[in-house]
């Protein structure tokens, strides 16, 4: 991997959020509908994940 | 005396022409799905009466009724047949004013090209039809998904990148037929995809948008994302970022629950310590084999002797062979040396070794960015960006213009600052 000294994308703290960005502020009846919901199964869990292990570079020695 | 089915085919074949002719006809195949699904048997005879390209929106009805119940091995060869002909000939303006229709067709022949066990013979298929539901290159479409599962199982991952390098602006239920789960599944296959091709900050950035994704409830696609995602950054990063301030708080509360080895590993990561980080992979051996990222968990081991390989280069000019063998606690000085060439091969150090007394020069990277070929680059990515940040400018004008926006905006604001009405300030009442 080339050096890479900075991860971008998730650094957030230096940036100013507009009022549009506080959604959450509505979200928290959802959230307290998330926190009734976590304990149940994921949504979605259905979804095909039945791949091969494809991503083992000893394939490729 | 002409029975329905010959009546609907006859009157596809009349109003198939004008645009409004189109229009008219997608509202009388909607009251005929009934006929079609009764007269199922000779539905493939009047399909032999019909021209896929001219007659598209009658083609995809009467083809999807067709095929909607059980098939047979040989009536499904001919159905993906029939299918990919269609999809490849057939007119977007017919087939956008039927678009759920459509993705039923598509999301079919991906199922029976899957139960086929030949995911490759869909693929191109599958892209014509993006092509022609997509309003423009900017629309996700659910047939994304499907196309991007196809590419994984083929094992083209080259092929993904037609669409996935298309930068993408809009999501559009009405136009496209876009569920959540399909914007989901784009952002998890598309990972997996660029992780084939090793490009793992591409990766990185699509697991992110599954792992953001709004959310009242944990899915089960993004937490299958999250995994990969950790991985992915202790290979690429060395370490795994906290979650962005976006990220809805049902995931940043449950998503450790359900990946805990994962977190292990991570953690352990920063030690820095090949040993440790070992045996973390083989004490979640079975773990990490169910989610079928086993090889991934190896390729973080891997990329622990690279980064500690790294680290010497930071610090000595020259260093023998066996020094680095010992620091980095590899077998010897040849599985050193196998090391470094392949690091020198693939631009993640410079440096040479000299065989006759087994000493490795590190030096600086050569690049002087003075090149055209550089130039160009630059130039390219400069583009690029203007380009983006047009976009983001249109985009914001339409936010700040959006009645919801401004309905918000109005509700947090109190309607009445009292200060707005201070005509004589109040100093000016103690003098009197």
């Amino acid at each position: 991997m080339k050096p890479f000294p900075v991860y971008v994308g998730f650094d957030m703290e230096d940036q100013g959020v507009g009022a549009a960005m506080d959604v959450d502020l509505d979200g928290d009846a959802l959230d307290l509908l998330g926190d009734a919901l976590s304990d149940h199964k994921p949504s979605d869990a259905d979804f095909f994940n039945s791949f091969e292990d494809d991503f083992d570079d000893a394939d490729l020695a | 005396m002409m029975d329905s089915l010959d009546a609907v085919v006859t009157q596809v074949q009349a109003l198939s022409g004008s645009a409004d002719d189109c229009v008219h006809l997608a509202g009388l195949l909607k009251q005929s799905e009934s006929v079609l699904a009764v007269h199922a048997p000779r539905l493939l005879y009047a399909l032999a009466a019909l021209d896929p390209a001219k007659h598209s929106l009658g083609y995809l009805y009467l083809l999807e009724a067709h095929s909607s119940g059980t098939l047979s091995k040989e009536q499904a060869g001919s159905f993906v047949v029939a299918a990919s002909n269609f999809l490849t000939v057939c007119s977007a303006d017919q087939i956008r004013l039927a678009i759920d229709k459509f993705n039923i067709l598509c999301r079919r022949l991906k199922d029976q090209a899957m139960q086929m066990m030949e995911p490759s013979c869909a693929i191109l298929p599958l892209y014509a039809a993006i092509r022609k539901s997509q309003p423009s290159s900017e629309y996700l479409t659910p047939l994304h998904a499907d196309y991007l599962l196809l590419c994984l199982l083929s094992k083209c991952y080259k092929a993904g990148l037609n669409i996935l390098e298309d930068d993408i602006f809009e999501i559009d239920q009405k136009r496209t037929g876009l569920m959540p789960r399909d914007f989901l599944l784009h952002c998890y296959y598309g990972g997996m995809l660029y992780i084939g091709l090793k490009r793992f900050g591409k990766a990185l950035e699509f697991f992110q948008h599954a792992i953001t994704a709004p959310a009242t409830v944990l899915n089960a696609i993004t937490i299958a994302a999250y995994k990969k995602f950790v991985l992915v950054c202790l290979i690429h990063n060395g370490q795994v970022p906290p979650f962005p301030k976006y990220t809805p708080s049902v995931v940043q509360r449950n998503l450790k629950s359900c990946a805990q080895d994962y977190f292990d590993l991570a953690n352990l990561y920063n030690s820095r310590n090949i040993m440790d980080v070992k045996r973390c992979v083989n004490a979640h051996e079975d773990v990490f084999k169910n989610d079928t990222n086993l090889g991934l968990a190896n390729q973080v081991i891997a990329s622990l002797y690279k980064r500690n390989i790294q680290r010497l280069t930071q610090t000595y000019l020259t260093l023998s062979l066996q020094d680095i063998a010992d620091t980095v606690q590899l077998d010897g000085p040849k599985e050193a040396e196998l090391h470094i060439l392949q690091m020198i091969q693939d631009g993640e150090i410079f440096a040479t070794i000299n065989q006759k007394d087994g000493m490795v020069s590190f030096q600086e990277d050569p690049e002087q960015y003075n090149t055209r070929k550089m130039a160009n680059m630059l130039d390219s990515e400069i583009q690029h960006i203007i380009r983006l940040a047009k976009k983001l400018s249109s985009v914001d004008e339409q936010v700040l213009c959006d009645q919801n926006y401004l309905s918000k905006i109005g509700k947090d604001r109190p309607r009445y600052d009292p200060d707005d009405f201070e005509l004589v300030p109040q100093k000016m009442y103690t003098n009197l």
